[in-house]
């Protein structure tokens, strides 16, 4: 156990020094995150300007907003592709000849990119919207932070899901773009759920394709900890959900490389 | 003394999905589809021991590589079994992987945006190796394999026989007792493949690895293995050393010159022309008649050449007249 954590750690801390190395890889990434935040927060400021709508938020609330919920699409480790290359070619099937699992491979690999990334992208993500709005969030940080922590590791989870889907469709661009639209109109990457019609803020809170997004952009403007405190429950038990879910369809994925060579 | 690989009776098939035709049976397919089987590796035995370095070849679709899937755990048998140093690899693939050593020739096994010494840093962390005794084997290999500043290049930077070399290397890393090479040199250029053959048996030898390769390469297996088995259609038709393969089927060189001159007559007992076109003459030479450098220093008198090249007869013909041997 202990030497399995280890090697975990090990590849882990390898993919993080990898992505705090790759200069291009993040300066490209912080800035479409700056680029994108301010030109959707320019948006919602002519908007609230108008004023011939009142929303249930103020133009700091929704910068803030738009500022986390960028901050999880840019800051994710684009791990389907590196799946996908290995399912499409059938190399995935060559690493099972290395006392590692290929799952628990992508998964460290991963989680370290991941962590490299939230370590730049959550303090200038924060200091970014602090600037630009000049005020501090509503909602504790503390909170939100920790979802952000969960959606990634959601979104993450989602990726390896549809990376795998290839092994079937022999296509992962397509299920990974549906379940990106998905979450990201689910979600309410732009425009807060709470503005949706009732049907779509339903559909939002019972998929974890809209908890995702939605709850960790909503933790910064809600000062209500105790309605964190539960929404982190259930952002948990998704994670949970997921995770299991994804551990079958690997099981499936072994059973189906074991039995036609990948 | 118990073989280090053991392959007894051993089979594999695969369901073949059959392809629909026309719109109709496209539309019944779908929901009913219908499966051929194919069989791929049909009732197989053999052992490989301690040190031994055996060729496994055959023509393409002959069932090489599956068999090699089959003994690295990457590929579960239908019938029969597997055993690699005593063990499982299907139930006890952890264990056995880390006897095994692979280079499969048309596939990277490397991290591909990172320098190869990245990767070997990872493999060794993936194989658990204390420090100390990795930096010594790294190095070790690297002088050897002449990696050089290579190791510090992203392996995406590196040509088709440096990545190579590198392959090889992850492979010998933790010093496995057994090494399957599938396709190592291909693609390659003759010098490239000479030093890999040269470094793969000598690494082999040093460290007492057993290795089973499938070439389609003739210089490949006499210049690396000691015994050569021989399938086709999932069957072994010949499990024999190198020196009576050699010595029954590979009687032949073939003498490739470029030249613009018209092909002279040669008379020499033997020696026939295989292939004339106007910048290239092909002969091949039955060595057992005229030593293959009688035949190219005749030929060279005769022919004003710019590139000249002595190879084997390709293994597809030596396995069509080892067919043709055995139906006879």
């Amino acid at each position: 156990m202990g030497a399995t954590l280890r090697l975990y750690a090990a590849l882990a801390g390898f993919s993080f020094r990898n992505h705090l190395g790759s200069w291009r890889y993040i300066m490209s990434r912080l800035g479409a995150y700056i680029f994108f935040t301010i030109i959707i927060g320019e948006f919602w400021r002519a908007i609230i300007a108008q004023g011939t709508r009142h929303f249930p938020f103020g133009i700091d609330d929704i910068i803030w907003y738009c500022g986390v919920g960028q901050l999880i699409v840019f800051a994710s480790p684009r791990i389907f592709m590196r799946i996908e290359d290995d399912v499409l070619s059938g190399n995935i099937a060559y690493h099972l000849t290395r006392p590692v699992d290929y799952l628990e491979l992508r998964l460290a690999e991963g989680v370290g990119g991941l962590a490299a990334n939230l370590l730049l992208f959550m303090p200038l993500g924060f200091a970014l919207c602090y600037f630009y709005t000049g005020a501090m969030p509503r909602g504790s940080i503390g909170y939100t932070a920790l979802f952000i922590i969960f959606a990634s590791l959601l979104h993450m989870m989602f990726q390896i899901l549809a990376g795998f889907s290839g092994v079937w469709i022999h296509e992962v661009q397509m299920p990974y773009r549906i379940y990106q639209k998905f979450m990201l109109m689910l979600g309410g990457l732009e425009v807060p759920v709470s503005v949706y019609p009732a049907v779509m803020q339903y559909l939002a809170w019972a998929t974890p394709l809209g908890l995702l997004l939605m709850l960790p952009c909503t933790a910064i403007f809600t000062p209500d900890t105790g309605q964190q405190a539960r929404e982190a429950i259930l952002m948990f038990g998704w994670v949970g959900v997921i995770f299991a879910l994804m551990l079958m369809l690997y099981g499936r994925v072994r059973k189906y490389i074991s039995l036609n060579g990948g | 003394m118990p073989p280090t690989l053991s392959v007894q009776n051993l089979s594999k098939s695969f369901k073949i999905r059959k392809p629909a035709a026309g719109l109709r049976d496209l539309w019944h397919r779908l929901w009913k589809p219908e499966y051929r089987t194919v069989d791929a590796v049909r009732d197989i035995s053999f052992d490989l021991h301690a040190g031994e370095r055996v060729a496994f070849i055959g023509p393409n679709g002959a069932g090489k590589s599956t068999t090699i899937k089959m003994a690295a755990g990457i590929l579960y048998p239908s019938a029969g079994r597997v055993s690699v140093l005593g063990l499982d690899p299907q139930t006890q693939r952890r264990q056995v992987t880390r006897a095994l050593g692979a280079v499969f020739g048309q596939r990277s096994q490397l991290w591909y945006h990172l320098p190869a010494g990245d990767s070997f840093d990872l493999l060794a962390k993936i194989y658990d190796m204390p420090d100390a005794l990795y930096r010594t084997r790294r190095d070790y290999l690297a002088q050897s394999f002449e990696l050089g500043d290579i190791l510090s290049r992203p392996v995406r930077q590196l040509s088709l026989g440096q990545r190579m070399r590198c392959e090889i290397v992850a492979s010998l890393l933790h010093k496995p007792q057994v090494l399957f090479l599938d396709e190592p040199t291909i693609g390659l250029d003759v010098d490239a493949k000479a030093k890999i053959r040269d470094l793969v048996r000598r690494t082999a030898d040093e460290d007492g690895t057993t290795v089973l390769l499938t070439s389609h390469d003739t210089g490949d297996i006499e210049q690396v293995c000691d015994r050569v088995i021989v399938i086709d259609n999932g069957q072994i038709i010949l499990d024999e050393s190198i020196g009576g393969l050699r010595q029954r089927y590979i009687k032949t060189k073939r003498v490739t010159v470029h030249t613009t001159d018209a092909p002279p007559e040669l008379g020499l007992p033997g020696v026939a022309w295989l292939e004339q076109s106007p910048h290239r003459l092909v002969a091949e030479i039955d060595t057992s008649i005229t030593p293959a450098g009688t035949a190219v220093a005749a030929l060279l008198q005769r022919v004003s050449c710019t590139d000249v090249s002595v190879e084997d007869p390709p293994m597809d013909d030596i396995v069509r007249r080892i067919y043709a041997e055995r139906r006879a």
